[in-house]
């Protein structure tokens, strides 16, 4: 059975209760070194079989994908006896399966954009310098107080009034920091069911 | 060292709120799984809490809000909404009863402001009970009149706690963590180091008592609120009223409807450059702010002067019981007079009454026994304080900007320029230049030569703001009511620039 690592590492996503492939994004990576392992001849033997011949040069055939992917060939059914093909060198084997990249949601690509604001340690050092040098103002010329305090009307750094959660425009929720010591998954008939349940206290 | 007139934040809230959500119309997801991309339309991203406030009350969104007023005037803000409930949604098991909690969401023009979002409980509702009965007039829905106050968890448990060896700043400040809230005050330290007990009464209650009791000098006084932010916020009032201190700059709030299309540039981040605008955080009726949150559109005084007068009296004498004390000494006495605010030169100008007897009648009050173990000025600044707040409402100016006004806050120092309106100012022009006076003048009104109100113009202190929503004003669907208070009406620094 011919079994492609490359497809196999490929992400799947769930939509409308049915698991679909993503085939967008590439899990196979050209290796960058001109070093080859030369040309081979697809034998008699090796027809239509390139497991085989993965076995023959690498001895593991499970590389057969990435050999096929190489010569840019998708059909591995499509190999015959006498075609000539690169063969991958051996030293890029491992490297050439890297995983899929991480897709990041329209709103979260937005927020690391250029205009994002990263507060790092030396940014900070920074405002707090504008501030002292700009008798307490911050660096767009507001009244902060003397350690950059903002006022109680003025959203954080990285604040906003909108998020975007799964598919949901959640409002406000910065407005306060959530203290969740104070409120554990709330409580529910189903819930309390199930943990009943679960310890047999009501059968 | 910060100006001393600027609130700023020292601790955040965490209290939890409940998760107010709607549908995401700007892309597919699996909450909105038929997206269709609209052409130049507003989605629900930049539209919700801007055209109208975004309520829900136990996960069924209020649409036909007829009016909605946030009162941020006593020591926890309110709300009151009236609303028709057009589908009967909450009419039925979806009454507010086990979880009367309405979470309400107005949204700013730049977001360089905090949103208002608020969690209110839910404390009486009236309900036109007629159209519920009333199976053929089912379509027209139930009214609703719903009146609730900021939900703060915790704020009327009762607890027993001391706060050692604290003054009522820190003290204030333990007290807002204990609830989750966060601290927000003035740059100050009072003189009030002692230990603080709460005896079995409401956290909200003790606030109160702490705020009460706290001291500065006697040339100060304080109060003190929860905000619509949840900060538990300490003032220094007098500071705030110092006309020497400079203006505060914020940023500029973008609200214009004449330039939606700005203000939602500014919203969506596709101007940056305008949303870091700055302008003075203050007030006033000239027309070249016509369209703004910071613009006038009416003002009016609200005077309680005869009825504090009467109750308070000017100055109060105060009668207690020192036993630390020899002989008779021990009772002792002391006058409380307002406080001369800083930055005015000579005496108080405003309310001191002209009437001799006003001013000189005294109201007597016994204040117990001073056993020594609170800080040295606790009969005092009870006093100081109760008095100088009350002197505060005795003349008040109430204005309105059209929109909701996301730069001024309660508590702040807020400079109010004033101008006499146009045909005032045409009627004294013809007068001086002997013209008619019929108000009619060839030369159009320059802006320079507005006459400003020196009575009415000066800085002030916000003492109070109403948010309110009004479907049935479509010229001001949403406007901000300030009460604004000062002690010297008639000071000479009333102009400012």
């Amino acid at each position: 059975m011919l079994i492609s690592k490359i497809i196999s590492r490929k992400r799947t996503i769930t939509k409308y209760t049915q698991q679909i492939t993503d085939l967008i994004y590439s899990t196979f990576s050209f290796p960058t070194g001109s070093d080859g392992a030369g040309v081979t001849a697809v034998s008699e033997y090796e027809n239509m079989r390139p497991d085989l011949m993965a076995n023959r040069l690498y001895g593991d055939q499970t590389k057969w994908d990435a050999m096929l992917k190489y010569n840019g060939i998708s059909n591995p059914f499509s190999v015959k006896a006498g075609d000539l093909l690169y063969a991958l060198p051996f030293s890029a084997l491992e490297s050439v399966y890297v995983p899929p990249r991480d897709i990041a949601e329209r709103e979260q690509k937005k927020e690391t954009g250029a205009k994002s604001q990263v507060v790092s340690k030396k940014d900070k050092n920074r405002v707090n310098n504008l501030v002292r040098k700009n008798n307490n103002k911050n660096c767009d010329g507001v009244n902060v107080g003397a350690n950059g305090e903002l006022p109680p009307n003025l959203s954080k750094v990285g604040d906003k009034s909108v998020k975007v959660k799964d598919g949901r425009l959640v409002f406000g929720e910065d407005v306060t920091t959530v203290n969740k010591d104070n409120c554990p998954t709330p409580i529910s008939r189903s819930r309390l069911q199930a943990a009943l349940l679960k310890d047999k206290l009501f059968l | 060292m910060a100006k001393k007139d600027l609130i700023t934040v020292v601790t955040d809230p965490k209290v939890p709120l409940k998760e107010l959500w709607s549908t995401d119309d700007s892309q597919v997801s699996a909450e909105n799984p038929f997206y269709v991309p609209g052409k130049g339309v507003r989605n629900a991203k930049t539209k919700t809490g801007s055209d109208k406030p975004f309520v829900k009350i136990n996960s069924i969104p209020v649409t036909e809000i007829d009016m909605l007023v946030i009162d941020e005037t006593g020591i926890i803000p309110k709300v009151k909404i009236i609303f028709v409930d057009g589908n009967g949604a909450l009419s039925g098991a979806n009454y507010p009863k086990n979880d009367p909690i309405m979470s309400v969401y107005i949204k700013p023009q730049n977001d360089k402001f905090k949103p208002i979002r608020c969690d209110f409980l839910i404390t009486n509702i009236i309900t036109s009970q007629d159209a519920i009965m009333n199976a053929d007039s089912i379509d027209t829905g139930a009214t609703f009149i719903m009146t609730g106050e900021l939900y703060v968890p915790k704020i009327y448990n009762n607890v027993s706690k001391s706060y050692r060896n604290m003054n009522s700043k820190d003290a204030l400040k333990a007290i807002a963590s204990d609830n989750d809230l966060g601290f927000a005050c003035n740059e100050f330290t009072p003189n009030d180091k002692m230990t603080w007990l709460n005896t079995n009464t409401s956290s909200l209650r003790f606030i109160e008592h702490v705020s009460n009791h706290s001291y500065l000098d006697d040339d100060t006084f304080s109060t003190s609120f929860i905000d619509k932010f949840y900060h538990l916020t300490f003032v220094n009032v007098a500071e705030q009223l110092n006309p020497l201190n400079e203006h505060n700059m914020t940023y500029d709030n973008m609200v214009d409807s004449s330039e939606l299309d700005i203000s939602q540039a500014v919203t969506d981040g596709k101007n940056p450059d305008l949303a870091e605008m700055l302008s003075v955080t203050g007030l006033t009726n000239k027309d070249n702010y016509r369209g703004k949150p910071e613009y006038i559109i009416n003002y009016s005084l609200m005077g309680n002067t005869g009825s504090i007068l009467k109750s308070k009296g000017y100055k109060k004498k105060v009668f207690y019981y020192d036993p630390s004390l020899q002989g008779a000494e021990r009772f002792t006495s002391f006058f409380v007079n307002p406080v001369q605010i800083k930055g005015y030169t000579g005496e108080n100008k405003g309310l001191e009454p002209d009437d001799e007897t006003l001013r000189e009648s005294i109201i007597k009050k016994w204040m117990n026994i001073d056993y020594g173990n609170a800080h040295p000025e606790w009969n005092a600044s009870v006093l100081i304080n109760d008095h100088n707040n009350s002197e505060l409402n005795k003349v008040k100016l109430k204005v309105e900007t059209a929109g909701i006004n996301f730069q001024v806050n309660r508590g702040q120092a807020v400079p109010i320029m004033m101008y006499f309106p146009p045909t005032t100012h045409m009627e004294k022009n013809m007068q001086t230049k002997g013209g008619n006076v019929d108000g009619k003048t060839e030369t159009p009104i320059n802006i320079q030569d507005l006459v400003p109100d020196t009575i009415i113009s000066g800085k002030y202190y916000v003492s109070g703001v109403k948010y309110i929503y009004d479907r049935l004003n479509p010229s001001f669907p949403f406007k901000t009511e300030f009460q604004l208070a000062r002690v010297n009406w008639l000071g000479e620094k009333n102009i400012v620039q």
